[in-house]
């Protein structure tokens, strides 16, 4: 079985690191992303099979639903999870409307992470 | 005496008022010192009528009457002079003038030196006994008379022409006056050629002073102020008052009479001065003390409007009343809605306090007594059925438009003096100022307050904002420790020392999980409402608050009971808000308990029938009394210090129930029975499975 990729966007760096370090550990092959701009970067490259994304990044020239947005435009069935706060209502509808595939509350626990993450993979097509 | 020498002493007296009062009090300039010329020269020749008309001796009669006409020489002259200096022509007539002077003066030079040709002597005529008969020369003066003063008027009707509007009024009442004053003086030259006609015309020359004096008054004719002009308004009714005396000093024969009768008129003018003189003496001996109050209290009306705080501003007003009046005693009501009456908020001294009742209705005879007079009243004017005991004082109302904020209540005066007129209108005086304060203090503390809230607004914001930011750094310390602790638990192959690096972890994992659990529940709490209603499980709302609430119930010795049902029963609402609900609860009953001895809370959830859910909350508190139970919902309703509360709670507490389409209501046994709170919610019987599945926290797809 193919190795699955999985990128990781963030503004906080810490938070990045330690969920690229996670899933390297379980397996994955981890990219990570401070601002979207990269992070649009890296999917165009290496086209990740799931993707963590931040909503709120104010040190990111563009936001979580923007990133969304054009990473869905470089491949209609990205699967994307959004990470985003309760305050955040409008931005999880918007996400919704790119085709975010889920959506988790931050801070999650590892379990929420793992549970998101599996439903993700059962979403791909056979690998 | 005729009539001659009466017009002629009246306008001797009014010219020469106006000569003197224009010299000193007019502007220093030309056209002052030529009308004060002008109106001497006027002055001269009425006293020379004067007094050549009211003797009976043929030489003084001779004498006054060449006087006179030498006088007379002078008005053309002067008068000219005066309206080149008033048409400001004197560049251009400059030459002209000299040579007016240098003739008439020649001509009163000749006439000095020759009187026989000037005034040759006296005759009778009319009813005149005696009269002045002309000389050769005297022909002359007539026509040079009339050649100057139809020359100046004709002057001035040129400058009435082109003139402004102010200066046309001006110049035409100082024509008009003129002309008439000329007019009437010159009818005296009739009876000198032998023309019988009377001399009537003389009383008109008094008009002219007076139409001038009009003018100078009326159009500011040469800039005389306000204050110079009483002057003249005294100095001329005093001059013709004055003029009755004058005729019997001059009339009389006898100088011991003519002595008396000066002294008498003196002493007379003198009088009026001497009286309001006397009068304030008096006044500042009599009423030393009262004059020492009144400006002290004048002195608290103005610098009462700078203290902001009105508690401060009720204790320095009766303090001062009391210290500076010294009444035996004083006291300020203040209106309180919330007791549907007036309340006494300060009264000194404080034993006084006796005295007063502390509430008194609104619906009190007092208070419409005061409300009928709106004046301060004295105890007397009041009534028997009034219950203050009063002491002979005073009542003093402060109103605010149609409003009675309050009134300050007197006791008597040192010495049971009575409270003169003066001294009412000293408090009506305080009495506006003491509104315009109580007013200037609720707008400050109004604008406060409107700060304070905007200052938690902001605080609440952004306690917000603060437990989201706290929550990424929280998140990186949790995730990266646990990353950390498997690492580290692979590499270290000593057990002891595994076991110690796990304790470590341990702790700091269990200290971060903690600041999250503390930061979750400001989250909770603190959320804005989403304005959606959310299905929602009651014992959820209930489980949060007794988490928020258990340390401070602990910590306050309060033992908390909760009695939940079996089964879920859900309803549909906002869950910080409901929290919010039950926090002000706690509040005021920790508050209510705080001397009890008893400190129990407990909160019950029953189902009275299908459709509702009732949480009830029992404290063992001091309870509210019944006539409280109403109001305690209205804003602004609070029993605690203003620094505690806000009195806003319940009312936002029934707010939110309200919105949750609920009822609350309070119950108590009354004082220090304990209350129980009721809020009643219609229970959710519609929520579908999908509604509860999106509800789930956890992962959520879309």
């Amino acid at each position: 079985m193919e190795q699955l990729k999985l990128l990781v966007v963030d503004d906080e760096p810490g938070i990045v690191d330690f969920i690229q370090k996670i899933y390297t550990r379980k397996g994955f092959i981890t990219f990570g992303a401070t601002d979207g701009i990269t992070a649009v970067e890296i999917y165009q490259k290496e086209k990740p099979h799931i993707s963590l994304i931040d909503i709120h990044m104010p040190y990111s020239p563009i936001d979580g639903v923007e990133t969304l947005k054009r990473i869905r435009e470089i491949d209609k069935n990205a699967v994307c999870i959004m990470l985003t706060r309760i305050t955040e209502k409008d931005k999880v509808e918007g996400s919704r409307s790119y085709g975010a595939f889920a959506y988790l509350l931050k801070p999650m626990s590892s379990e929420e992470l793992d549970g998101a993450i599996n439903a993700a993979k059962s979403m791909l097509p056979d690998i | 005496m005729n009539h001659v020498a009466i017009s002629g002493s009246l306008v001797f007296i009014t010219s020469f008022f106006s000569a003197i009062f224009v010299f000193i009090k007019g502007p220093k300039k030309d056209i002052s010192y030529t009308w004060s010329l002008f109106s001497l020269s006027v002055a001269s020749w009425g006293f020379g009528l004067f007094k050549g008309f009211s003797t009976d001796i043929e030489s003084v009669a001779l004498f006054w009457s060449r006087y006179l006409n030498l006088s007379a020489i002078f008005i053309p002259l002067f008068f000219f002079h005066f309206v080149i200096s008033f048409t400001n022509r004197f560049v251009t007539k400059r030459k002209e003038l000299i040579f007016y002077y240098i003739f008439f003066i020649s001509y009163f030079l000749i006439s000095i030196i020759l009187p026989k040709i000037f005034v040759y002597n006296v005759r009778s005529i009319l009813s005149f006994k005696y009269y002045p008969s002309p000389g050769p020369l005297y022909y002359l003066f007539p026509i040079i008379f009339g050649y100057l003063v139809i020359y100046g008027i004709v002057l001035l009707f040129k400058e009435l022409i082109e003139a402004s509007s102010l200066r046309k009024n001006q110049i035409k009442y100082l024509f008009a006056g003129i002309f008439i004053g000329f007019a009437g003086g010159s009818t005296t030259f009739f009876p000198v050629f032998n023309i019988k006609i009377y001399p009537f015309g003389t009383y008109l020359v008094t008009i002219y002073v007076l139409t001038v004096t009009y003018a100078i008054i009326r159009y500011r004719l040469m800039d005389i102020t306000i204050l110079a002009i009483r002057a003249l308004i005294f100095s001329v009714v005093y001059g013709v008052l004055l003029a009755l005396p004058l005729f019997t000093i001059f009339g009389s024969k006898s100088v011991i009479d003519r002595i008396s009768i000066a002294i008498y008129a003196l002493l007379a003018s003198a009088a009026p001065f001497i009286y309001l003189f006397l009068q304030r003496r008096a006044e500042d001996l009599l009423l030393k003390d009262q004059r020492r109050y009144q400006h002290a209290l004048r002195e608290l009306s103005k610098t009462m409007t700078r203290i902001r705080d009105i508690d401060q501003l009720l204790k320095a007003i009766v303090l001062n009343v009391v210290d500076t009046v010294k009444v035996s005693f004083a006291g300020i009501y203040l209106k309180d809605e919330e007791y549907k009456s007036y309340r006494l908020k300060h009264c000194f001294p404080l034993k006084s306090k006796d005295r007063f009742q502390e509430f008194i209705p609104l619906d009190y005879p007092l208070i419409k007594v005061l409300y009928d007079k709106r004046l301060p009243l004295l105890s007397e004017e009041i009534g028997p059925q009034d219950k203050i005991n009063l002491d002979s004082g005073l009542v003093v109302p402060c109103f605010m438009e149609d409003d009675l904020l309050g009134f300050l209540v007197l006791g008597a005066k040192p010495n049971n003096r009575m409270y003169t007129p003066d001294d009412i209108i000293v408090f009506e005086t305080l009495s506006y100022s003491t509104s315009l304060a109580i007013d200037n203090c609720r707008f400050w503390r109004e604008i406060e307050d409107r700060q304070r809230k905007a200052r938690l607004q902001e605080m609440d914001t952004y306690s917000y904002s603060l437990a989201h930011e706290i929550d990424n750094p929280m998140y990186i310390i949790i995730g990266q420790a646990e990353l950390l602790k498997k690492y580290f638990l692979k590499c270290i192959p000593d057990e002891k020392e595994r076991k110690e690096l796990e304790d470590s972890f341990g702790f700091i994992l269990e200290a971060a999980q903690r600041v999250s659990g503390m930061v979750k529940a400001i989250r909770d709490f603190g959320s804005p409402a989403t304005g959606e209603p959310r299905p929602l499980k009651i014992e959820e709302v209930i489980e949060s608050f007794t988490k928020l609430y258990s340390p401070q119930f602990k910590t306050n010795g309060v033992s908390y009971l909760k009695e939940l049902p079996v089964n879920s029963i859900y309803i549909r609402g906002e869950k910080p808000e409901l929290m919010q609900v039950l926090v002000i609860l706690a509040n005021n009953s920790l508050h209510a308990m705080k001397y009890s001895t008893e400190k129990k809370i407990t909160l019950k959830v029953e189902i009275p029938n299908p459709d509702w859910v009732r949480i009830c909350f029992l404290d063992t508190g001091c309870g509210i009394r019944k006539d409280l139970l109403n109001v305690i919902f209205s804003p602004f309703t609070t029993t605690k210090a203003s620094s505690e509360g806000t009195g806003m709670g319940l009312y936002n507490a029934k707010k939110i129930i309200e919105k949750h389409k609920g009822r609350i209501w309070v119950e108590s046994g009354g004082e220090n029975k304990g209350a129980t709170f009721y809020i009643e919610l219609p229970i959710a019987k519609d929520i579908t499975e999908e509604e509860l599945k999106k509800e789930d926290r956890g992962k959520r797809l879309f």
